[in-house]
């Protein structure tokens, strides 16, 4: 597991499925988008400065057998495009209290602490490797990124019927370069957004050998506040370990005031995170 | 027994149905034989019921597979991007092999380390660093980590090791060999990368048993048919005659590899040397067979009577001795161990109808091309230089029996006594690896893997705390850290892995890295927030979903289950003194360990068989010749090389392994034999002879040639199982080898001299009895006497067989013994020195004579001369009845008294002739 990752991954929230709520915003006129616009338009509509979300995630392992946790996330925009955030256990409880603090930077790679409360003092963690799991989900940190869009090239398919209920892009992304392909355990991506209001609903993941290897669904999709969508439900399917994450949102508020003394050492070593 | 001399009778009669018919059979079974399969399956060493395996099962599917196969890759400039580059494609190509669950490696596996205040989580080579130092740094890192060291990584950095992990496709029967074939393929680009890279473990294991069964087959079959023709060729001097038990060991072999298919036994290590021992076995017996046809040639007969001749003599003993060896092959049957079971199934029934075969086929054939003139009428030079040796060996026996009684005896007991030492030290094994030569490819790639890291060997030691979270909480948690410090201490076994020393490791690094800090934490909740570094698949081998149970995942070079057992006793003491407060219990599982169960069955098995053959025999022969005594005697000279096989076995530190479990049953069953053809020679020659001891030695002369060329015919066919490439068979070829000459030795010396020293009475001698009943009922010697009392007296004696002109009483000789005619009759008669006869008379069925001399020790007053063919009688002799007078003296006074009585009415019957004659 990657503890940096878990930033990455309620970033990567927001950025796919925050939406302009308005469909007249995702029809265009001139002609048809390509993938790296489609791409781009998801993300602009998602912006939000501040975020806070009460979650319950359940692992399911090859053998049905489950794991509750429950989480609380908070993110806040420290400046343009640069996030500060913190995930908070709280079930069952003998991991309650355990927090982990990320600090985004512009060029450098992300500050990161962990709080593990029977041990009573931060511990900083190194840079993370892309492709490992996060705190036993199905989720990698690169999953969970907020990608540069120049990192990769995004394509699209095709425009096809999703759910028989939906039309969705169906766009490809794949590295740009030799050093994202290195660091990347997906050869490709394969996501579906609805076409109303481009929102992912759908990732199938490749790994290196081009081989299927996760699927994420995205469901119970409602409107959170203005152009902001949002699902209630994730479940990332892992093919290969036959391990399962499905993550439900209990409670969330987006651009609500978040005070920046949630994103300190202070605030979890005095035990206000658990409040 | 009469039967199987009529359906020798009818197929000489009627060979050409007997061809069709057994081609029709035949046909039937070849039908089969594409369908045979080669399997290596490690359950084959298994106990099927073996409860054990249910739990085995239940295991593997809460903890994964333990079917591992190790990649050992070596290279002095291991750590060099470019090698790495090239071993990391295997590494992801490994996981595209079908069947693969997981491939473990320092590509994968999480690093934990804790630098400079940062805890780092990432595989150690996942991205491969680009820079040198760096590559240093993450070698030493590797070394440094006890989940990495010796599984991963050699001490000196220049082995790496890639764990894959296989689900095997249990549709699949050829899984494993299919699946090392794949990883071979996968990893050959390496091969001109690094300095050494090879895969070992279960797959490559049984593919390479499989590769050798059939190259067992190629070599085995041919060498068995080739001593076998040699064999047949210099034993019966023809090449017709030779050609027929290649015939009925061939149809038999195609019968019983169709019946093994049909039932789903595969060729496995054991059922391999099936066919060429059922090629061998047969010819053994054909041999007797075919030989007592060419003596009936010999003695003038054409061929259809000379078939006759052979059904006559040899049907009972062919019978006896066909029994005694399917006997002996079926009570393999009775070990639980599969691979033994099939064994004793397929060999058994091969045997079976071999018998069947032989009987039709054999005459089917000498009718169509058995030669009508013998052989053994052509002087060879060599037949001559044989002759002298059979000669040779029987004088030298006769001389032994007769002189060195009590040398013997000694040597005997002597032997015996260093033979049950031996016993006490004999070990049971059961040991896959171990079935290879320390030669082989296989064996020295694990003792290489084993010199640079953990051996491929594994089991899991499963530990059930039966409460939820239990293996979550530090109590529970230090005692498996404890435990895991004795076996990795303790040298018997390389490494262990469990959730402990992950958790400890995490700890250590968590603070500051520092050895001592290698421990568990004492807090609960922080080994649960510890667990959060953890995915399921990084722990599910070594601890269950609900954290009730925890698993220690060892890693040992202990292939041999006896050198297993010893370190797990070891083992046990510390898991009882470390759980003996706690609710936790405690089982060992793995495919090892179940194979190490069953070679406790093994002893068992042995133990059953043995048993088995020892009664059937022993009821055998008590049948035969009407007397407990006479089983005794048979199992004297049988289990005597027996007990010295475990002797030998024991000294020489040869295990009872299922290769050497299978010689005892086997060779007593066949050794039998050849006690069987003697005593049963011995009993002909006493009716001739009258005589014990001249009978032993005319038995000896007659009995060495057969005896001798059959027992060497038979070592040199199990000794052919040496060219084996498995170790337990090579161990049952040589050792059977051993058994059938000390087999020999003891029926040319042993049974003699026990034959000498007591009396027999057979069942052929029974018989005669029974068809005379009404004859010994009304006999005036047996007047008012019960029907068991007539029955000890009978059996004391000896029933003989007189032809017309026979003298069966010399008149003039000092004998105590007299006769009941039961069939036929005899001439009283003295002959004067001048030569003149006179003639007293006639007795006939049920009439006594001699009975003079077991009053008195007299001169015989007449001859007696025997008046028809065939004729039969009892035989009482003076020694017998005092034997009787001691132990049943009530009996004894009755036939005194009826002796008396006919004495009494001779005496009257004289003196009315004398006053007849005055």
């Amino acid at each position: 597991m990657d503890f940096r990752n878990i930033v990455g991954f309620f970033l990567m929230v927001g950025f796919y499925f925050a939406i302009n709520a308005s469909p007249s915003f995702a029809a265009p006129t001139e002609g048809k988008l390509t993938g790296r616009q489609i791409m781009e338009k998801q993300k602009e509509l998602h912006n939000v400065s501040s975020e806070f979300e009460s979650q319950k995630m359940v692992l399911v392992d090859k053998t049905g057998s489950k794991e509750t946790r429950d989480v609380r996330r908070y993110i806040k925009e420290h400046e343009t495009d640069v996030f500060r955030s913190l995930i908070v256990f709280l079930q069952p409880s003998d991991i309650e209290g355990t927090a982990l603090l990320n600090w985004q930077h512009k060029d450098q790679a992300d500050d990161q602490w962990l709080y593990l409360p029977a041990q009573g003092k931060m511990q900083r963690i190194a840079k993370g490797g892309k492709k490992n799991y996060f705190m036993g989900t199905d989720f990698t940190y690169e999953d969970m990124q907020s990608e540069e869009f120049d990192d990769y090239k995004y394509t699209l398919l095709k425009e096809e019927p999703y759910a028989n209920e939906y039309t969705c892009y169906v766009v490809e992304a794949i590295p740009a370069n030799k050093e994202k392909e290195r660091e990347s355990a997906y050869s490709k991506r394969v996501m579906w957004l609805r076409k109303d209001i481009f929102l992912t609903v759908k990732i199938d993941f490749y790994d290196r050998r081009e081989k299927l290897i996760k699927t994420q669904t995205n469901s119970a999709i409602e409107n959170v506040k203005g152009t902001i969508w949002r699902a209630k439900q994730t479940i990332m399917d892992n093919h290969k370990s036959k391990h399962k994450t499905a993550i439900m949102v209990v409670k969330r508020e987006v651009n609500e005031e978040m005070p920046d003394k949630t994103f300190t050492e202070r605030f979890i070593l005095k035990g206000e995170h658990t409040q | 027994m009469k039967k199987i001399e009529l359906i020798i009778e009818w197929s000489r009669q009627h060979p050409v149905v007997v061809v069709i018919i057994a081609g029709i059979i035949t046909a039937f079974f070849a039908l089969q034989l594409p369908k045979v399969r080669v399997d290596a399956s490690a359950s084959r060493m298994m106990v099927k019921e073996d409860p054990n395996r249910v739990f085995y099962e239940k295991t593997i599917e809460t903890f994964g597979s333990d079917n591992t196969t190790v990649i050992y890759i070596k290279d002095e400039k291991l750590f060099t991007y470019e090698k790495l580059e090239a071993i990391e494609d295997i590494f992801y190509n490994l996981q595209d092999v079908p069947g693969v669950s997981r491939v473990n490696g320092l590509f994968n596996v999480k690093n934990f380390k804790g630098m400079d205040g940062f805890l780092d989580t990432n595989p150690l080579l996942d991205p491969i660093p680009e820079e040198q130092e760096e590559l240093n740094r993450a070698n030493k890192d590797a070394i440094n980590s006890p989940l990495m060291l010796g599984s991963m990584i050699s001490k000196d950095g220049k082995v790496m090791a890639i764990s894959v992990i296989a689900e095997p496709d249990l549709e699949d029967e050829d899984f494993d060999k299919k699946f090392s074939i794949e990883i071979d393929k996968v990893i050959a680009p390496l091969k001109s990368k690094v300095d050494e890279v090879f895969q070992i473990g279960t797959p490559l294991t049984r593919r390479s048993i499989i590769d050798h069964i059939l190259e067992d087959q190629r070599t085995l079959i041919p060498a068995g048919v080739g001593i076998l023709l040699v064999l047949l060729v210099i034993g019966l001097k023809t090449f017709n005659g030779a050609i027929i038990p290649v015939i009925t060991g061939g149809v038999s072999v195609i019968w019983a590899v169709g019946f093994m298919t049909m039932l789903g036994i595969p060729i496995q290590v054991l059922t391999v040397i099936m066919p060429c021992l059922i090629l061998v076995l047969g010819a053994t017996e054909d041999m007797h067979i075919i030989s007592e046809y060419f003596k009936g040639i010999e003695e003038g007969k054409n061929k259809l009577q000379a078939i006759d001749y052979m059904a006559h003599k040899v049907s009972t003993a062919i019978l006896l001795t066909a029994l005694t060896t399917f006997i002996g092959f079926a009570s393999i049957i009775l070990n639980d161990m599969t691979l033994l079971k099939e064994f004793g199934i397929a060999s058994a029934f091969g045997l079976f109808v071999n018998f069947w075969i032989t009987i039709t086929m054999v005459p089917a054939c000498l009718r169509f091309f058995g030669e009508s003139k013998s052989p053994f009428k052509k002087k060879h030079p060599e037949d001559k230089e044989s002759g002298k040796l059979f000669n040779w060996a029987a004088e030298n026996s006769i001389r032994i029996v007769n002189t060195k009684k009590k040398l013997a005896v000694i040597l005997y007991c002597v032997l015996t006594l260093i033979s049950i030492y031996g016993v006490t030290k004999i070990k049971v094994d059961n040991d896959l690896l171990g079935y290879f030569k320390a030669s082989s490819d296989i064996r020295v790639k694990a003792d290489r893997l084993h010199e640079d890291l953990a051996g491929a060997q594994t089991f899991y030691v499963v530990l059930n705390a039966h409460e939820k979270g239990a293996f979550k909480r530090t109590e529970a948690l230090k005692k498996v850290f404890t435990i895991q410090d004795y076996i990795d201490g303790s040298g018997d076994f390389d490494n262990s892995v469990s959730l402990a020393n992950n958790v400890a490791l995490v700890n250590r690094e968590m603070n500051g890295g520092t050895q001592d800090k290698y421990s568990i934490p004492d807090k609960d909740e922080l080994i649960s927030q510890y667990l959060l570094f953890f995915t399921r698949e990084d722990i599910d081998r070594y601890v269950s979903p609900d954290y009730s149970e925890a698993n220690i995942v060892v890693r040992h070079n202990l292939s041999s289950s006896y050198d297993l057992k010893a370190a797990l006793n070891k083992l046990t003491e510390i898991l009882q003194g470390q759980l003996s407060e706690t609710e936790i219990d405690y089982r060992y599982t793995s495919e090892s360990i179940l194979i190490n169960n069953a070679a406790e069955s093994i002893a068992v098995g042995q133990i059953q068989s043995l048993g088995l053959m020892g009664l059937i025999i022993f009821v055998i022969m008590c049948f035969l010749f009407v007397n407990i005594k006479a089983g005794f005697l048979s199992l004297i000279p049988n289990i005597f090389p027996i007990m010295l096989l475990y002797g030998v076995m024991g000294i020489f530190d040869i295990p009872l392994n299922p290769g050497t479990a299978m010689i005892a049953a086997i060779a007593i069953g066949i050794a039998v034999d050849d006690t069987i053809h003697f005593m049963v020679r011995y009993n002909e020659e006493m009716r001739i002879h009258n005589n014990q001891v001249l009978a032993m030695e005319s038995s000896i002369r007659e009995e060495t040639r057969p005896v001798v060329t059959t027992s060497i015919a038979l070592a040199l066919g199990f000794a052919s199982l040496g060219f084996s490439h498995f170790v337990p068979l090579i161990y049952f070829g040589l050792l059977s080898a051993l058994v059938m000459v000390l087999a020999l030795i003891s029926d040319l010396l042993i049974t003699p001299m026990l034959l000498v020293s007591t009396k027999l009475i057979t069942i052929w001698d029974m018989m005669a009895l029974k068809l005379r009943e009404n004859v010994i009922k009304e006999s005036p010697l047996f007047q008012n006497m019960s029907k068991w009392q007539i029955k000890k007296i009978v059996l004391m004696a000896h029933t003989k067989i007189f032809n017309k002109g026979d003298l069966i009483i010399k008149q003039g000789t000092k004998e105590r013994t007299m006769y009941l005619i039961l069939d036929g009759s005899v001439q009283v008669e003295s002959t004067r020195a001048d030569g003149q006869k006179t003639v007293f008379g006639e007795l006939h069925d049920g009439e006594i004579f001699g009975e003079i001399a077991l009053v008195d020790e007299v001169e015989r007053t007449a001859d007696i001369v025997a008046l028809e063919d065939d004729t039969q009688m009892i035989e009482i002799d003076w020694k017998s009845l005092e034997r009787i007078r001691k132990i049943l003296p009530h009996v004894a006074s009755k036939l005194f008294l009826n002796i008396s009585r006919i004495l009494g009415k001779r005496l009257a019957a004289m003196n009315a002739a004398k006053v007849d004659h005055h």
